[in-house]
């Protein structure tokens, strides 16, 4: 049994254990709880999209965070670094222990699944004041995302602390969970649909373009054009391809032979590709009639 | 395997350690073979530093240092030198919100201990072994600064290295816990090499087959600990009043003075030990366990 693997699962059983975890998806419950209720279609779609892991996927990833800085923190760098398992090898555990974050998401997922026993339409979203459309239910792809999406953050976080080993590391993280709240989540329909897709979630709502927003009318609206099914499947692989390169990188910190550089250039080059197919397979909002 | 592999774990030739422009080590020349040797100096002699290239902790800036037979500027072949290494760090933070069992649980993943029940019972012996089973439950905050010595000392015993290195390992421990020390480090030392700073000068003479004394970087004496004390044959004495030409003179427990240096009146010359040598040997340059 390879160290890395022994050593993922020892740092994932002490996440399992973080009591912090399991109370933050106290806030998801009461969403659930809320979303069952008839009318609230939109927030279903969100909650089964993967917005109902933001919270605890966000203490998850602090937790992560903090076992991957624990050596510098304590001043055990000295130590550990004359052991036979070194820091590229550490990092690759630290992922692999994010993969009981990805299964605690996968649950939850299946939980709140359950939980609103979704029809194939979810119901009624009063999207604009004057707009009124049908939700269907995500699909599988879309189910999968939050889980995948926690993967990715996770392994950015474990790769930015191994090139930034301080506390500092709090910002790009915070800038990153601003970016996906404000243009992934609320104002999802900000950048064209093409842009969005590289965010960790969507909702795989269709927007635009804004109408009646000029200077002599009375109310600006932007409406829902429709959901885009399909590409929810290459954001799939595009996540799944962050994880590899993020885990790249975090090695790449502390070497640097000719595989780990090739790793690192073949996952970006997967990236770069799966970014362009999401930007020639996500559907562009259409100008209603 | 090779022969030097096992005759002689350790071989340093012209070592130069730099940190800046300060050399901190000037040339060294040693070999180390099994058993347990002391090293001795006052601070700042390079005595840390040479033991974190002993235990691929630094790089040297020139010359050439083989462990157990090994070049550690080799990735390959230092990952071996670490699979087979037992460090002590002078100052080490552990985790504190891990218990004793889980910290030295983790450095023996660290250390490819892979299968679990195997490596269960090699914590519990490791543990056993600086008596600290009754504890493997308690959190490390709670420990105090002996029990945590203990603990640093345990991780490095995971695994029965055949280089054990240890910088100043017994700071902060009990009477009892030192002899105890004394005894796992002897045990282990069979056929084994261990290197072994400290101020405990009582510790070199009680454990050490050799003793090496460094100051400024070089090597000043290389011996047993009986030739480093022979260094102050005829120049320890004791006297009813300090003698203010000594090296250096303190009052014993039974109320005369030692004084290290040329004798005073009406004293009687007594038996030097590895402290009066040591304290010769750098010309009164305290050593902190003398004070």
């Amino acid at each position: 049994m390879s160290p890395v693997f022994v050593l993922g699962r020892n740092e994932g059983e002490r996440l399992l254990r973080n009591p912090a975890i399991w109370l933050s998806f106290v806030v998801t419950l009461l969403w659930v709880r809320s979303a069952r209720r008839v009318g609230q279609a939109e927030d279903q779609l969100f909650l089964m999209v993967g917005y109902g892991l933001m919270l605890p996927g966000f203490v998850m990833v602090t937790a992560v965070l903090l076992a991957t800085l624990r050596s510098r923190l304590q001043h055990s760098d000295e130590l550990l670094g004359t052991l036979a398992v070194g820091p590229d090898r550490r990092s690759l555990g630290h992922v692999a222990s994010t993969f009981v974050c990805g299964a605690i998401g996968l649950v939850a997922t299946g939980a709140i699944y359950v939980a609103l026993a979704p029809s194939p339409s979810l119901g009624a979203w009063e999207a604009s004041d004057s707009q009124v459309v049908i939700v269907p239910r995500p699909n599988i792809a879309q189910l999968l995302q939050g889980p995948m999406a926690l993967l990715a953050v996770a392994a950015f976080v474990i790769a930015i602390v191994r090139w930034m080993p301080t506390w500092l590391v709090l910002l790009p993280l915070g800038f990153l969970v601003m970016v996906q709240g404000l243009f992934g989540g609320v104002f999802h329909g900000t950048p064209t649909s093409g842009q969005r897709w590289i965010f960790p979630l969507n909702t795989g709502v269709v927007h635009g373009p804004w109408r009646g927003c000029g200077e002599l009318d009375i109310e600006c609206d932007l409406p829902v054009s429709g959901f885009d099914t399909m590409t929810p499947w290459w954001h799939l692989g595009y996540l799944a391809a962050l994880i590899a390169w993020f885990t790249a990188a975090a090695v790449l910190r502390h070497r640097r032979d000719r595989r780990a550089w090739l790793m690192f250039a073949g996952t970006l080059l997967i990236v770069v590709l799966c970014v362009a197919a999401q930007f020639v397979a996500a559907d562009q909002f259409v100008v209603n009639s | 395997m090779t022969a030097d592999r096992t005759d002689t774990p350790v071989v340093l030739s012209r070592l130069v350690k730099n940190y800046g422009r300060t050399e901190v080590l000037r040339g060294i020349d040693l070999e180390l073979g099994t058993g347990v040797i002391g090293l001795l100096g006052p601070n700042g002699a390079g005595k840390t530093t040479l033991l974190k290239l002993l235990a691929t902790a630094l790089a040297p800036t020139s010359g050439s240092l083989r462990v157990l037979g090994r070049h550690p500027a080799d990735p390959v072949e230092r990952l071996e030198i670490r699979r087979r290494l037992g460090y002590v760090p002078q100052e080490v933070g552990l985790y504190d919100n891990f218990t004793v069992y889980e910290f030295v649980d983790y450095i023996a993943i660290l250390k490819e201990h892979v299968d679990r029940v195997a490596r269960r019972a090699e914590v519990r012996r490791v543990l056993a072994a600086v008596d600290l089973d009754d504890l493997r439950s308690k959190k490390i905050r709670k420990l105090s600064g002996g029990m945590r010595r203990r603990v640093v000392l345990a991780q490095s015993l995971l695994g029965d290295p055949q280089l054990l290195v240890l910088d100043e390992p017994t700071v902060g421990l009990d009477p009892e816990q030192r002899l105890r020390f004394r005894q796992i480090v002897s045990q282990h030392a069979d056929r084994r090499c261990v290197v072994l700073s400290t101020h405990m000068t009582e510790d070199v003479e009680a454990l050490c087959e050799r003793v090496v004394v460094m100051d400024h970087g070089s090597v000043v004496f290389d011996g047993t600990p009986g030739s480093l004390a022979a260094i102050a044959a005829g120049k320890v004495w004791l006297a009813s009043a300090p003698d203010p030409d000594a090296l250096m003179s303190w009052r014993t427990g039974d109320g005369r003075h030692r004084n290290v240096g040329t004798a005073p009146d009406r004293a009687d010359l007594a038996e030097p030990t590895v402290q009066d040598g040591y304290l010769v040997l750098n010309g009164g340059v305290i050593v902190e366990s003398a004070a």
